[in-house]
């Protein structure tokens, strides 16, 4: 039962992040969820949502296939190599790891760009990497305080 | 695995085929949903403000009436450019519409894109020309079964072939940075000049030849000796779109608009 609750929590959190990238051009409102599921360290829920965001952002994106998954797991890298630092289910943390994670967003589009002989509006990237690094903790919060208390793995 | 998908595009086909079909299930309910309540809310202020609007819209009439006196003139050139241009793919060419879904969706929308609710089930494949009453939007850049992205006229990637309805002047647009699109290949003695229109040529063979593209704004010395420079404007709203027409490959099912009657 509440394996079936999770899998309808990430079900309905999917569903709004993808309203919210359709609301905000450029955002990946996914990452949130991500660095929850990071956080809650369930190693099936994790690459299930790995699996799943991946092929969201890549089959919506329209860079070749590479980035999303660079993205996330530049993100599980960041998150394991800092958490050992810091307290990980912190605001403070959580936005200084959004600040690097849109430092990493801005560099990964401009590397897989030349990759793929796309030009880049640079102006634009560097106002969306600001706009993601604002919208992870102010995502992350709400999402945060609506999880189940109990959601944790158990150590 | 970079270079093997560049290679092959199988997982590029795995992530169109499911990630962006899980954008279409969820935004296409969103945006159902979005229009119903906007058409709902339009009514209910229409019927709020129904007499104030009622005064607003006789005055508008009168006003109207005496701009149409004077547009006489607009209106015969109007028809002429409309005769001479036609439309007349969208009568040669099965079209169905689509509505736009997502503009720019996620992280990785690079590319100038948006998200149509039609997918390759519908017709929607790669290269499908996507386009409005106005003019040339752009062509279908990825596909999954009920949702596609469109690559737009306005993006840098974006080429297509056109032909100055006027001096019949051939070049290649492309989109830009900026708002405007860029005509390549135009030769430095040929005739063209602003105001002109861009129609596409039917060379590249994906586009049927006569559909507006934009209209020539700049005609420039270039740097290269043998090409002009020449700026042009979109004729379509790029940040106004709601609903596109995409022109289907020629087959045996009835076109969108009936063919126009012959007389006797």
């Amino acid at each position: 039962m509440k394996k079936l609750y999770r899998l309808f929590w990430w079900f309905l959190y999917t569903t709004g992040a993808v309203v919210v990238q359709q609301l905000i051009p450029g955002v990946d409102a996914l990452m949130p969820g991500f660095l929850l599921a990071l956080q809650e360290n369930r190693p099936r829920q994790l690459m299930l949502l790995f699996v799943v965001f991946t092929l969201v952002q890549e089959g919506a994106g329209s860079l070749g296939f590479g980035t999303a998954m660079l993205s996330y797991a530049g993100a599980a890298l960041l998150f394991r190599m800092s958490h050992g630092f810091f307290v990980e289910d912190n605001i403070v943390f959580i936005s200084m790891l959004s600040a690097c994670l849109g430092l990493y967003h801005c560099l990964l589009i401009r590397l897989m760009c030349a990759i793929q002989t796309i030009p880049v509006d640079y102006e634009l990237l560097v106002k969306e990497s600001l706009i993601q690094t604002l919208a992870i903790p102010l995502i992350w919060v709400p999402a945060h305080l609506a999880r189940p208390k109990n959601a944790a793995a158990t150590p | 695995m970079f270079t093997w998908n560049a290679r092959t595009g199988y997982l590029d086909t795995i992530a169109e085929r499911s990630g962006l079909e899980i954008v279409g299930y969820v935004l296409s309910p969103v945006v159902w949903l979005w229009d119903r309540c906007a058409g709902w809310w339009d009514s209910y202020l229409a019927l709020v403000d129904v007499a104030a609007e009622n005064a607003r819209l006789r005055a508008e009439l009168e006003q109207s009436r005496a701009s149409a006196l004077l547009a006489s003139e607009d209106r015969a050139e109007l028809q002429r450019l409309r005769d001479l241009l036609g439309l007349e793919a969208l009568r040669e060419r099965p079209a169905f519409a689509a509505r736009v879904i997502a503009k720019r969706f996620g992280p990785q929308a690079v590319l100038k894109t948006f998200t149509v609710n039609k997918g390759f089930l519908n017709g929607a494949t790669a290269g499908t020309p996507v386009v409005t009453r106005t003019g040339v939007v752009g062509r279908v850049l990825r596909a999954s079964p009920h949702t596609a992205t469109v690559l737009m006229l306005t993006d840098p990637g974006f080429r297509l072939a056109v032909i100055s309805n006027e001096s019949r002047t051939p070049g290649i647009i492309t989109g830009s940075a900026e708002r405007r699109l860029e005509v390549a290949y135009v030769a430095q003695n040929a005739r063209i000049a602003p105001g002109e229109m861009l129609i596409t040529s039917g060379a590249d063979g994906s586009f049927p030849k006569g559909i507006p593209v934009g209209v020539v704004t700049q005609v420039m010395p270039g740097n290269e000796i043998l090409f002009l420079q020449v700026h042009a404007r979109p004729l379509v709203d790029m940040d106004r779109l709601e609903e596109v027409l995409l022109l289907k490959e020629k087959s045996d099912a009835p076109p969108l608009l009936p063919p126009e009657s012959t007389p006797g």
